[in-house]
């Protein structure tokens, strides 16, 4: 609760900062130190909620899950900031406005993993989207920074309407927003004796979350977005927002609507299968590493979906959040090295084993852990949530097909290896990385094989 | 010392970090680090084979024989524990023997032929990292582990066979050999799912354990056997995931020695032989085994006697003698299939590092026909490869005869095809003989036609086929069949850990022994037909012949990669051409255009609103809720 | 049918008619003003309702706030009385039947779902009440969804400063 009250806070003193502070470092600096706060608050606040659950309001229920995965979040946003921060403040004039946002967009993160209400769901995906609409549009001068934003804030609309169009329909059904209300989980107990508003009001949310995390076919936004959009933004859009949207998608439909899972595993199915062709697929084709990475954000997103998939199954819960914290650290490891290069092409990176060592070591180990090869996170994250799915015994077909799309996966992100390390050329720099940037780039790396090695650290 | 096993893979992990961060400072230091890294582990592993061997009977009995040292916890979570646990036994402690050793030889041999390259240092990690993986592989307690070592082994392969990353041609060969590979590991992910998802487990014993309660749904152990033995394709080059292994002669040829002779290759003989218990009981799985390595063993050795390059022919002779193995593996002839792994192992890498020493010669020429009549030149190297090549043919009483032997017993005893399986595989051995032979003659005899003058490796070179031409000639007499009075040791030691497949398998072979010998008196004659064939093909070689009809056939691999191109790498772009299309481009031509475009034609952003890519895009939204609405609707009656 | 009956009705069309008119009519400017007045009828159905305090919420924020708005980024952005291209028929034809699928599906589940009416009236939406439970900290209070929406707002206004503010043009 307090990481709530302090994130908005923190955007307000980032306004202000924008004010009086007149140098850009002095700016960064607030930011780096707001999101320290921040990390240390939620581990308080994860300290304060170890032994029970405590709702407040009867809005949000804080707990354990909730909490430790609030600390994992943060700790993936410091990292961010820590790599990124003086790229967000290149980006253009207003950084104190651009570091506000963020800040306010970890407060939906933290609503997002605490709902208990589907108001405050609402709340939450908007407070994280209306600033990322923003963000993406932060580059005033790039006509495609325009249209992403632009883009992006035509299809969020729309999705924010499915998204209050299966409230809307799921109160007709239960009377109530409240999730741990009786009348809301009585309406949910058995499939036979659910209302057929519900069933498509459920429809309507997985359609809308699926738009958030970019499956297919909701995922038309996300290449252009992702590419148009200043590269500082990227990271933080592909993994921290997204991965927070899955922790609402899974808090929603396993909590609420685990028990009528016929209801919509089907088109959650169809979305994995979708998401993973199109996503692996046109990701080989891709010419640019930056939407390459889109695509792959697509594709990686197919992989967490199998959690919401395998419904109450324990391994779900914990293969997500460790999905999404080597997810989100891999990506934001490749992010760091795209952005110090001048060209984004696969050619731009060739050469850059020999010329930035440390960037290409760093970028290997990234790139090894989003194909999933053992030793490090990445493996044990897909094992994790295809574990999951075969636990339940049915659908084997689809983990198998995953299996396959992960094999296809290789061929673009080995590409990004072959270039760095087996391919002769200049590597053109846009900023020569520094030796804090080259530590914080290894410490990232190394936390990603730890995880291979003890994945269970992220149980807490 | 059981218990410091994991002292085996440590070393070379110790070795890969030195090497791999003074890569640029030790100069050639590091080859003796990496060198001495490896025989460490030999040393070690030693002293576990020879614990091993005098553990007292009865504890040998109640444990059949193996030995599991608890590591820490890998991953242990309340649905799943897995620990990070080592498993030592008969069959481990051998291939540690194997990859060490051999590995060493291998190490000392490339201080030499390495000198000159620029990445020295790299080079050694890369080994060193290589032969660790092995190790993870041989030693891990369940099929997690060993899919860790399995997965290292081929990403190592994949670095150091583009480690001369300069030429492209090279790069796209360690990118065939990895994603080849990685198709293979795609069938071993869904074996070791299937095998999770019913017993819990992933541990060797457990799962060994469970084999009466699982014998019940024969298709289900079939399945798993079936998707291992795809796991075992890709890695040990079986059809049809074959081709990757030839093109892996692109990296330098201590690795090619490595790969094929010591390591990687013999993964996917050492996993199935691991798994003994599930193949025992799933025959059809077993017949799809012998068929296949029936079949690349006839295959890879028709190329073979056609291919000019030096390595060439020595990796087609690779993937012939791998189907040798795994048609044993498909007869449940465990030991056999080991037993060849071994003697293979000594003569391969005899043949490859023999090999490397006419190419350092030969300043780098790898076409034979550019060579001939080295004998001269090159003494050591020429005796030491002759010695390989008759015990890759099969001449008593060299390695090779012992091993190839005892395979072709059990088929030819093995069911009611046996005796046409025994004789296809011995047509097998018989160009196995031909084209090795021809090989040599083409090489060393005759007159050199090449430039430059040829010379006599360094003694660091010479030393280990010197050391492995002696092991070649006296490796099979760990496993002397009982017609000629031994008692095969190698047998007698591995049956602990095969003695509950044995019980199930049928095929143990009872021949009499006149007719035993009679049997390798025929083999033995058809490896002198087929070197005598070489002999007058080829005692005078001229390089201007040229191929023809089947002949060419094979020269060009039966058109094999063009095939593969053919049917899956270009429909594969196509796919992706083709969505990149519809949905990149956004189909809709005329109406809906790229940003650039629109650009050029100067309209503004709104009118990118209204008719632009937006539009498109909330118009496959749509489409998409339609769909996603219309198949869970339809699937589930509602 | 008494008068309350017929007021309903004649309510509804309003809001239906001018909402029919507002998306299909090519001039930006008048489908601002049907927009008008279907929201007018809105706001007569809530007083229909005898929801007086929503009504007159109703009136001043959507007729007199978000409206007059609208009509105001329309004269910015475009030139009064300049008609909106025609779509393509298939377009067209394509969004008519998606827009019907989506009616459809809506209006049979609706229909299908028995609501149960209630006779006394379950929520007194008086002024106090309202104010009472919009602040209200305890269970059912909406204290933390109001606060969580100034941060949304101020977010926004902090986004939409940033996107309207004028930078110095660099030359690029």
């Amino acid at each position: 609760m307090n990481a709530i009250v302090l994130s908005g806070i923190w955007g307000v003193v980032m306004m202000f900062a924008g004010l009086f502070l007149k140098s850009s470092k002095q700016i960064q600096w607030t930011a780096l130190l707001g999101i320290i706060a921040l990390l240390v608050v939620s581990i308080l606040d994860y300290q304060a909620h170890s032994v029970q659950a405590q709702t407040y309001f009867g809005m949000m229920t804080i707990d354990v899950y909730t909490s430790w995965f609030s600390i994992l979040i943060t700790a993936c946003c410091a990292m961010y900031l820590l790599i990124f921060h003086k790229d967000i403040a290149a980006v253009g004039k207003n950084e104190a406005e651009y570091f506000a946002l963020i800040f306010f967009v970890m407060c939906g993160v933290y609503l997002l993993a605490s709902y208990s209400n589907l108001l405050i769901l609402f709340l939450g995906i908007e407070i994280l989207s209306i600033p990322q609409y923003i963000l993406a549009g932060s580059d005033k001068e790039n006509i495609k920074s325009n249209e992403a934003s632009l883009k992006y804030f035509l299809m969020g609309a729309f999705s924010t309407g499915l998204l209050l169009m299966g409230m809307t329909l799921i109160y007709g059904a239960t009377g109530s927003f409240d999730i741990t209300s009786e009348k809301f989980v009585g309406q949910f107990e058995q499939l036979s004796s659910m209302s057929s508003l519900s069933f498509v009001g459920i429809l309507l949310l997985l359609i809308s979350f699926g738009f958030k995390v970019s499956a297919a076919p909701l995922h038309l936004w996300t290449p252009d977005v992702y590419d148009g959009s200043p590269t500082a933004f990227t990271p933080f859009m592909a993994t921290i927002v997204k991965v927070s949207v899955f922790v609402a998608f899974i808090r929603l439909f396993h909590f609420s609507f685990g028990n009528v899972s016929d209801a919509w595993q089907i088109a959650i199915a169809s979305m994995i299968v979708l998401t993973l062709i199109i996503g692996n697929v046109t990701a080989v084709y891709q010419q640019s590493l930056k939407r390459m990475m889109a695509y792959s954000s697509i594709a990686q997103a197919g992989f967490m979906l199998f959690s919401i998939f395998a419904v109450n199954s324990t391994l779900a819960y914990k293969g997500i959040l460790l999905y999404s914290v080597v997810y989100s650290l891999a990506s934001i490891g490749v992010f760091a090295v795209i952005i110090k290069m001048k060209d984004y092409t696969y050619d731009g990176f060739n050469g850059l084993a020999k010329k930035q060592p440390v960037l290409a070591f760093t970028a290997t180990v990234c790139l090894l852990s989003l194909v999933g090869i053992p030793l490090t996170g990445g493996f044990f994250a897909k094992y994790f949530v295809l574990s999951a799915v075969v636990e339940q015994g049915k659908y084997i077909w689809i983990v198998v097909f995953a299996v396959l799309m992960a094999a296809i996966s290789a061929y673009y992100y080995f590409r990004v290896i072959r270039s760095m390390y087996f391919k002769t050329g200049e590597a053109a720099m846009h900023t020569e990385p520094t030796t804090w940037d080259k530590t914080l780039l290894i410490l990232n790396a190394m936390i990603i094989l730890l995880l291979g090695v003890l994945p269970s650290l992220v149980f807490g | 010392m059981l218990n410091l096993v994991w002292l085996v893979p440590l070393f070379p992990l110790i070795g890969f970090i030195i090497t791999g961060l003074g890569r640029n400072h030790l100069g050639k230091a590091s080859g003796w680090i990496a060198s001495l890294a490896i025989l460490a582990s030999f040393v070690v592993s030693a002293l576990i084979f020879i614990e091993l061997k005098t553990l007292p009977e009865d504890i040998a009995e109640h444990t059949t024989g193996s030995h599991v040292v608890h590591l820490f916890n890998f991953i242990n979570t309340h649905a799943m524990q897995i620990a990070f646990d080592f498993q030592i036994d008969a069959l481990s402690s051998i291939f540690l023997l194997v990859i060490t050793g051999i590995g060493f030889l291998i190490h000392i041999y490339s201080i030499s032929y390495m000198s000159h390259d620029e990445g020295f240092g790299k080079f050694f990690a890369y080994l060193n990292l290589f032969v660790f993986s092995m190790l993870l592989l041989v030693l891990g307690a369940n099929y997690l582990i060993l899919f860790i070592g399995w997965e290292g082994v081929g990403l190592c392969s994949y670095l150091l066979i583009g480690f001369w990353y300069k030429n492209i041609a090279y790069t796209d060969a360690a990118k065939k050999a990895f994603i080849m590979n990685r198709i293979g590991d795609l069938g071993f992910l869904i074996g070791m799912f299937l095998l999770y998802s019913k017993c819990n487990a992933l541990d060797f014993k457990s799962i060994e354990n469970m084999m009466p309660t699982l014998m019940n749904d024969p298709s289900y152990i079939t399945a798993v056997a079936l998707c291992f033995f795809i796991g075992a394709t890709g890695k040990s080059a079986q059809i049809p995931l074959f081709t990757w292994l030839p093109d892996a002669m692109a990296g330098p040829t201590p690795v090619s020695a490595l790969i094929h002779a010591a390591t990687m290759v013999t993964a996917g003989v050492y996993m199935i032989a691991r798994s003994n218990f599930l193949y025992s009981v799933a025959p059809i799985a077993q017949q799809v085994i012998l068929i296949i390595g029936l079949a690349t063993a006839l295959l890879a050795a028709t190329i073979a006697t056609q291919q000019n390059d030096i390595k060439k022919v020595l990796a087609y002779s690779t993937v012939s003698q791998l189907g040798f193995m795994f048609m044993a593996l498909g007869v449940g002839a465990y030991t056999a299939a080991i037993f060849h792994v071994i003697t293979h192992a000594f003569f391969k890498a005899l043949l490859f590092l023999g090999s490397g020493s006419v190419i350092h010669a030969v300043d780098g020429e790898q076409d034979i026909r550019n060579m001939g009549g080295l004998k001269k030149y090159m003494k050591i190297t020429y005796i030491t490869f002759f010695i390989g090549c008759i015990a890759i043919a099969g001449i008593p009483p060299l390695s090779g005869f012992f091993s190839k032997d005892e395979i072709m017993m059990h088929i030819f005893t093995h069911g009611t095809n046996g005796k046409i399986f025994w004789i296809l595989g011995m047509l097998a051995a018989m160009m196995t003989a031909y084209y090795m032979f021809r090989l040599l003659f083409i090489t060393f005899h005759g007159t050199y036609r090449g430039k430059g003058h040829p010379h006599e490796s360094p003694a660091l070179m010479t030393m280990p086929l010197i050391v492995l031409a002696a092991l070649s000639i006296v490796g099979g007499f760990i496993g002397i069949p009982e017609v000629f009075g031994g008692h095969h040791a190698l047998n007698a030691f591995l049956e602990p850990i095969l003695l509950k497949s044995q019980a199930l398998q049928t095929s143990i072979y009872e021949l009499s022994h006149q007719n035993e010998i009679l049997l390798m008196g025929v083999a033995v004659f058809i490896a002198c037909i087929g070197i005598t064939m070489a002999w007058f093909g080829f005692k005078k070689y001229n390089a201007a012949d040229t191929t023809k009809g089947i002949a060419k056939f094979a020269e060009d691999k039966w058109y094999i990669d063009e095939l593969y191109d053919k049917v899956i790498v270009k429909p594969l772009f196509g796919i992706s051409k083709w969505i990149e299309k519809i949905i990149e481009k956004a189909g809709i031509d005329g109406i809906v255009n790229g940003v650039g475009r629109l650009i050029q034609v100067g309209s503004t952003k709104i009118r990118l609103l209204q008719s632009g890519l937006v539009g498109f895009y909330l118009f496959m939204f749509v489409l998409g809720i339609i769909l996603l609405f219309a198949l869970q609707m339809w699937l589930v009656k509602f | 049918m008494n008068g309350a009956n017929i007021l309903f009705y004649l309510l509804a069309a309003m809001i239906l008619g001018s909402g029919l008119l507002a998306v299909t009519t090519r001039q930006l400017f008048r489908a601002a003003i049907y927009l008008l007045f279907s929201l007018i009828g809105m706001a007569g159905m809530y007083f229909w309702l005898q929801y007086e305090f929503i009504a007159a919420v109703q009136v001043v924020v959507y007729v007199g706030g978000i409206t007059v708005l609208i009509i105001f980024s329309i004269f910015l952005t475009q030139q009064a009385g300049e008609k909106m291209l025609v779509k393509k028929t298939g377009q067209q034809i394509f969004a008519a039947i998606a827009a019907f699928c989506g009616f459809a599906l809506v209006m049979v589940q609706i229909v299908q779902n028995n609501f149960t009416a209630t006779k006394n009236l379950s929520l007194s939406p008086s002024v106090t009440n309202i104010g009472n439970q919009m602040l209200g900290v305890d269970k059912g209070g909406y204290a933390l969804p109001f606060e969580v929406v100034s941060i949304l707002l101020l977010a926004a206004l902090i986004g939409s400063i940033v996107i309207a503010l004028r930078t110095p043009t660099q030359t690029s």
